[in-house]
């Protein structure tokens, strides 16, 4: 096994003292002299034809520098995405409550606030369509482009289904669905956009995506990419919320910056981001799944409807990801997937932590668990019996060949519950006990690293690695740090290529301007792509060192030489410092800045067909929940929560486990805190007063177990992690509410009136 | 949020006077309801009179058998306040409650009951110890009992030209009681339900928040206990229905009526049923 020095250690945050002491730079502390506010007025109806909107007053106000309609976009007037279906103001038709309509600039927060009272409009509303229901029956069209109200749609097929069923010992057929979830990111959305010399456009702000960002303000000013540079700002979390919108919020201060020359900050109320972001989809699922005797699937059948929103946006890719995973992580012959975006009159839905996966997740581990107990079987044990091995094939007809870490998963998460001992801990606790209830639930899954098949071109990644005379290193990659920690890990994997201290890496701020489009920062593939990426920089400058070690006699044979603790061993026990060393390179004139390029091999997929290669490689974990449920309120309190993660190589496990309890904390808040309430399709829960996450109290004791099979193909054996966390919560919880209260819940969140109605109906 | 003038007034005459001169002022005492409503524009004072000056409106202070504890007083100094921690510790409870340790280092008990919320953590606590609103015009006081004095949503019987200068409660000792909030998540959040139980000898009293349009005391059911030293299971039962049934709920985001009626009825009869058992502490 190799000995790392870097890698594999808790190497402290490159931005920690910067975060503690709150001298970090967000977008909102950043003030250049003359800088305006943008705001945006929005339709105050959810569907309807637009007649006039009138910003004659507002225009007047004094210190009112701008106010622009559709009309005043020099460029185009699209949000791009996946299909480009979205205006950035509408035009003619409102599709969702607060959809923009005019964009204003003026002095200051009070004199645009004003402002935007001050605009009228004339919508002749006509009635909307609000559910996933009402939408495929098709009476009303919410987008003309899209003649069925539905955006996407897919189908994966493998082995005869109906020979599946028709065998089958038992089949569990049941319907799930589950509401929004907001991401609630600490910084709101923000974008500071400043006109320079040149026609150029700076753009800082608070992302995931620059080159998204750079693409939208490109087209709605109808000006080259090569006039706008994206500047990444210290990012307050982004969870998906900060991979497509952003281009919205960026795109709203560059036209007002185009059309005043001035800089204009836009920033989002806490009120506005709720109601007009991107969130999780809401979904409904048919499930059916078959097994035998002994416990073995034998198919699923699935319908998958995503509640997309007025927009596609990313739901064709969000749909894909979910359609890809429904199943799990097991082995199953037989599968017919049916995927649906559906349009309704709502706020568009995009990225949220795990894409699409949570929401089918929760059905087919609830399956799971309805199928073990009818079976007679134990839960972990029917899991056990089904879980992918070495050559298992996936929906898809994918074989996996190496890395899979399910069963792994699975022994971790039993081993550190002690399951045995703690099942008959609440089973003589719920004995004890008339008002409060306890129980156990298990959740496993999978997740395919970075962006897949579909993901098409956007599968590359682009890093520039420098290193300095003095032996110090500057990289600077393409994906963002948007609170995750990928400075730090991408830190970690530099200095170990070179075998020095990791203090001696710095990353530099992410910038268009610094490497080529290296794709969106989502999907789990910051650690993977950039990682990779930079591990070919570093090859490049370490052969260039070797090179000039040979031309300077310094060694005999290139494959004597180890860059290990500071030094650089040139054979045997002979070493040199690597500070020396990069000294005298430099005076030899040693090209040592050098760019890496990143290509994931060998996915493919066949939309047609739904057959293929979906992922390059795939992590996997396993959960465990322990809940108590009050029988008199109904609430229900997570006392444990074991995740067992296998991601490869783990980098830098404090991160890790950092990774893993808050996207703990956020699969706990979606399954029991955050239900977002909306009504004809405005959005009534649009603070932190409705919408409740939950807090440090409310997440009970989360225990990371970080698992590691190391994948030949990632950087130095690590695969991807940021979402895991977050998937499969819900059905963990569910599971272990039906132990503690033998109520199954079937929509997500779980919240004490359908815990109390369950119990109530029973 | 608005513009506005901003007044510190030394003495209470000049608070009471600035506000009687004032159509538009509002009283500043933590700040913690007013300058979030002040934000969203709910409220748009033209004059704020910061009362925080006022040291002698802060304070908890037992005289002669007699609670007295100012308006002005922090939510967290009523949390930790020693002697309430020995004779009320439900009062302390319903403290804790409130917010984050953040809002309760700001947010004050007068300020609580003024605002006038359904959901107040201090409302049920309160009218069940059968507390006292001392009113002040700056020359005379006027008392009423806080059961009153909560007249409806965010609305109290003051008089433009009065301030509530603080509460009483008589003879606090031998008080036995249970506060019980019933949110979404445990702190940071408003009560969907709150629930204050007290037993005073064979005396008891049933005080029930966030289910009417201000805190209320359910008397027919305090009634039919009254003179019962155990109350059996039954007669709980029947006790906590009454509660149930008396109650009038509305279905909002932070839970259904129905469900409301529910937690009234399980939680009335579990927190009778824990001060009526031989040994129930507190």
């Amino acid at each position: 096994m190799k000995h790392y020095s870097s890698v594999g250690k808790n190497v402290k945050r490159y931005d920690a003292e910067e975060k503690v002491k709150g001298t970090s730079v967000f977008t909102d502390d950043l003030n250049f002299p003359g800088t305006l506010y943008a705001g945006v007025y929005r339709s105050p109806e959810s569907c309807g034809r637009i007649k006039k909107i009138n910003t004659v007053k507002a225009a007047k106000i004094p210190g009112v520098r701008a106010v622009m309609t559709a009309k005043d976009i020099p460029g185009r007037n699209i949000v791009p995405v996946v299909f480009d279906d979205q205006p950035l103001l509408a035009e003619k038709y409102v599709r969702y409550h607060r959809e923009p309509l005019a964009i204003v600039a003026a002095d200051d927060r009070n004199t645009l606030k004003k402002a935007l009272k001050a605009i009228e409009c004339d919508i002749e509303e006509t009635e909307g369509v609000f559910t996933i229901r009402e939408s495929l029956k098709k009476k009303r069209i919410v987008n003309g482009l899209y003649k069925d109200n539905i955006f996407q749609q897919y189908v994966v097929e493998k082995g005869d289904v109906k020979k599946a069923f028709a065998g089958a010992f038992l089949t569990v057929k049941n319907s799930y669905s589950t509401n929004y979830q907001e991401h609630a990111y600490l910084e709101p959305q923000s974008m500071l956009v400043k006109p320079e010399l040149n026609g150029i456009f700076s753009v800082f702000g608070s992302m995931q995506c620059p080159f998204y960002v750079q693409d939208a303000v490109s087209a709605v000013l109808g000006i080259g990419l090569a006039n706008v540079s994206v500047h990444l700002m210290s990012t307050g979390g982004g969870f998906g919320g900060k991979e497509d919108v952003p281009s919205i919020v960026a795109a709203v201060a560059a036209l007002l910056s185009h059309r005043t020359g001035r800089p204009v900050k836009y920033i989002l109320d806490r009120d506005e981001d709720i109601s007009v972001m991107s969130k999780r989809h809401p979904s409904y699922i048919e499930y059916e799944s078959a097994f035998s005797k002994n416990g073995k699937l034998l198919g699923v059948r699935t319908d998958y409807y995503l509640d997309a929103g007025a927009y596609s946006t990313l739901s064709p890719i969000v749909l894909w990801r979910g359609v890809i995973h429904a199943v799990g992580p097991y082995e199953c012959p037989a599968v017919s997937i049916k995927g649906y975006a559906v349009a309704t009159n709502k706020v568009p839905c995009g990225a949220y932590r795990g894409f699409g996966t949570p929401q089918i997740i929760f059905a087919s581990e609830t399956q799971m668990d309805i199928a073990a107990e009818k079976l007679g079987i134990d839960p972990v044990r029917i899991r056990e019996l089904n879980a992918f091995k070495k050559g298992s094939e996936t929906a898809t007809g994918q074989v996996l060949k190496e890395s899979i870490g399910i069963r792994k998963t699975i022994d971790a998460a039993v081993s550190r519950c002690d399951i045995g001992k703690t099942r008959s801990e609440i089973a003589s606790f719920n004995k004890k006990q008339r008002y409060k209830k306890r129980g156990l639930g298990i959740s496993c899954l999978f997740y395919g690293v970075g962006l897949g098949a579909r993901g098409g071109p956007l599968q590359k990644g682009g890093a520039f690695v420098s290193v300095f005379k003095d032996g110090t290193v500057q990289f600077s990659v393409g994906t963002a740090e948007m609170g995750q920690g990928m400075y730090t890990v991408l830190g970690q994997i530099v200095s170990e290529s070179f075998g020095i201290n990791p203090s001696a890496v710095l990353p530099q701020r992410v910038s268009t301007e610094k490497v080529g489009d290296s794709g969106p920062t989502v999907a789990s593939r910051a650690t993977f792509i950039s990682g990779n990426a930079l591990l070919i920089a570093c090859d490049k400058i370490k052969s260039s060192l070797l090179s000039f070690m040979l031309s300077e006699k310094m060694i005999r044979k290139a494959s004597d030489v180890k860059f290990e603790k500071g030094y650089v061993y040139t054979g045997g026990k002979k070493k040199i410092p690597f500070t020396e060393l990069s000294s005298k390179a430099w005076a030899g004139r040693v090209k040592m800045a050098e760019y890496g390029w990143y290509l994931p091999q060998g996915t493919s997929f066949d939309i047609r067909t739904g057959r293929g290669d979906a992922y390059v490689v795939y992590s996997y974990a396993t959960n465990i929940a322990i809940v108590e449920v009050d029988m008199l309120t109904y609430r229900t309190k997570v006392l444990k929560l074991i995740s067992a993660e296998e991601f490869g190589k783990v980098v830098n496990p404090l991160l890790a486990e950092g990774q893993i309890q808050g996207g703990n904390a956020q699969g706990i808040g979606w399954s029991l805190y955050e239900n977002m309430v909306v009504k004809n399709g405005k959005i009534l829960t649009d603070d932190f007063s409705t919408y409740l996450i939950p807090s440090i109290l409310d997440i009970g004791q989360i225990e990371p177990v970080i698992v590691e099979e190391p994948y030949k193909g990632g950087p130095w054996g690590a695969k991807g992690m940021g979402e895991m966390p977050l998937m499969g919560i819900a059905p963990s919880i569910g599971n272990a509410i039906y132990d503690a209260t033998g109520t199954r819940l079937k929509k997500v969140p779980f919240t004490p009136e359908d815990i109390c109605n369950g119990h109530k109906s029973k | 949020m608005n513009n506005f003038n901003y007044e510190r007034p030394r003495s209470l005459r000049e608070a009471v006077s600035l506000r009687s001169r004032n159509a538009g002022a509002f009283y500043l005492a933590g700040g913690t309801d007013l300058i979030v409503q002040m934000r969203d524009d709910l409220l748009k004072p033209s004059l704020l009179i910061d009362l925080k000056a006022l040291k002698q409106l802060e304070g908890i202070d037992m005289k002669k058998d007699v609670l007295h504890i100012a308006a002005l007083t922090k939510v967290s100094a009523v949390e930790m306040d020693r002697t309430l921690l020995r004779t009320l510790p439900f009062l302390c409870d319903a403290a804790g409650f409130l917010g984050s340790p953040l809002t309760r280092n700001k947010a004050t008990i007068g300020g609580n009951i003024c605002n006038a919320s359904p959901a107040a953590e201090f409302g049920t606590p309160l009218i069940a110890l059968n507390a006292r609103a001392v009113i002040s015009d700056g020359e005379k006081t006027r008392v009423m009992a806080v059961e009153d004095f909560m007249t409806g949503v965010k609305k109290n019987a003051l008089k433009r030209g009065e301030l509530l200068s603080g509460f009483i409660i008589p003879d606090p000792k031998g008080h036995k009681g249970r506060f019980f909030k019933k949110s979404r998540i445990k702190l940071v959040d408003l009560a969907t339900v709150n629930i204050t139980v007290i037993k005073k000898g064979t005396e008891y009293r049933i005080a029930i928040g966030s289910c009417f349009i201000k805190p209320l005391r359910i008397r027919t059911a305090e009634e039919m206990l009254r003179g019962i030293k155990e109350p059996d299971a039954r007669l709980l039962g029947k006790a906590a229905r009454i509660c149930a049934e008396e109650i009038k709920p509305i279905d909002d985001l932070r839970g259904t009526a129905d469900f409301r009626r529910d937690i009234v009825f399980h939680y009335v009869k579990k927190l009778l049923g824990e001060l009526t058992a031989k040994g129930g502490q507190r």
